[in-house]
């Protein structure tokens, strides 16, 4: 969808509600990495995580009338949608049966690891690797974490979403995002240390 | 500053979240304090590695189902647009629609009642004409299902 790459969320929005479903794609072009991440983080589950995408973004199109941009960004309405998406999945009774009777283990998509953000060079084979090993070893720490603190450290660190930003897609206040944010790093420096 | 407000803001720090003489008051305190000058350490030694492991998708197949579920969304949401217009025609004249178009099915056979348009003639060759009518076909059914 490379026509639409010029035009900001907002205007993108506005041709969306005119009915163009090709402008919402851009949208989803724009954010599905994003938004997987942040769902995969909650659910801790890549199967789990996919389906959030999916209905978050359709929740997304069908609501998007109510979308306030004097409010928020498309980006923290996105992703306000996809935390209560992703925690109504883990608090469900369904998951938690599923979770308990089957010893059903998921497939994991291929991932990719950025390259050097200023050069966006692509990284060699080994590298990957290296880089994918670090991942699951920060991503068992980070499951140790409150899905709260989890949160915010990562909207933080990996998404670059401001202390206002994550308030608002947490529902709290920014105080409380500051107090999440050093408790989990804290933590994290802990479990890494021992 | 007690000790955990400082570490606190240490955080802040690590973000570029503290404003100008918040910055240089937390950089005096680490030269002070090298408990806080290593969990200043620390921390940034962390954000470094949590953004050096923030994985991307490897392709845009996510990206297409869900656009390929929006645009299923999309037709659907036609039809019950189309749905809510009809919603809009007086009863009455729904009941005469319907009332003519039940006439024209009285008393002929399922491949009649499918056969009334020369463009479904075809059909004739998918369904097994037994002489039955629409109704009997719904008895038949309603049975099969009740007898399960
Ligand atoms: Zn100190």
């Amino acid at each position: 969808m490379g026509r639409f790459e010029d035009l900001s969320d907002q205007e993108l929005i506005i041709a969306a509600r005119g009915g163009s479903e090709h402008h919402f794609g851009e949208l989803v072009d724009r954010h599905t990495t994003m938004v997987y991440r942040v769902a995969r983080s909650i659910t801790g589950s890549h199967e789990e995580a996919e389906d959030v995408v999916q209905e978050s973004y359709l929740r997304a199109f069908k609501n998007l009338d109510k979308f306030d941009e004097s409010k928020s960004t498309f980006k923290t309405w996105l992703l306000t949608i996809v935390r209560n998406q992703s925690i109504n999945i883990v608090s469900s009774f369904r998951r938690k049966a599923l979770k308990f009777f089957s010893d059903h283990e998921e497939g994991e998509p291929e991932l990719e690891f950025a390259s050097n953000p200023l050069t966006q060079e692509p990284l060699d084979a080994e590298t990957q690797l290296s880089l994918k090993r670090q991942y699951h070893a920060m991503d068992k720490a980070l499951k140790k974490l409150p899905e709260r603190q989890r949160t915010a450290l990562l909207l933080r660190s990996q998404e670059s979403l401001s202390y206002d930003e994550i308030a608002t897609v947490m529902d709290i206040s920014v105080s409380s995002v500051e107090s999440l944010i050093f408790r989990a790093r804290k933590k994290l420096i802990e479990l890494v240390e021992r | 500053m007690r000790h955990i407000d400082c570490q606190k803001r240490i955080s802040l720090l690590v973000d570029g979240s503290l404003d100008g003489p918040a910055v240089r008051e937390a950089l005096d305190h680490l030269t002070e304090c090298p408990d806080c000058a290593r969990a200043y350490e620390k921390m940034v030694s962390l954000n470094n590695a949590l953004t050096n492991v923030k994985p991307s998708l490897a392709d845009s197949s996510l990206a297409s189902k869900v656009k390929v579920r929006i645009s299923g969304e999309s037709n659907s949401a036609g039809y019950a647009w189309n749905f809510s217009l009809l919603k809009q025609v007086p009863i009455w004249a729904l009941i005469a629609i319907l009332a003519v178009g039940v006439g024209d099915m009285a008393g002929k056979t399922l491949t009649e009642t499918l056969n009334m348009h020369d463009t479904s003639h075809n059909l004739e060759n998918l369904i097994q004409d037994n002489g039955e009518s629409l109704t009997d076909v719904l008895i038949d059914f309603g049975q099969s299902e009740n007898g399960r």
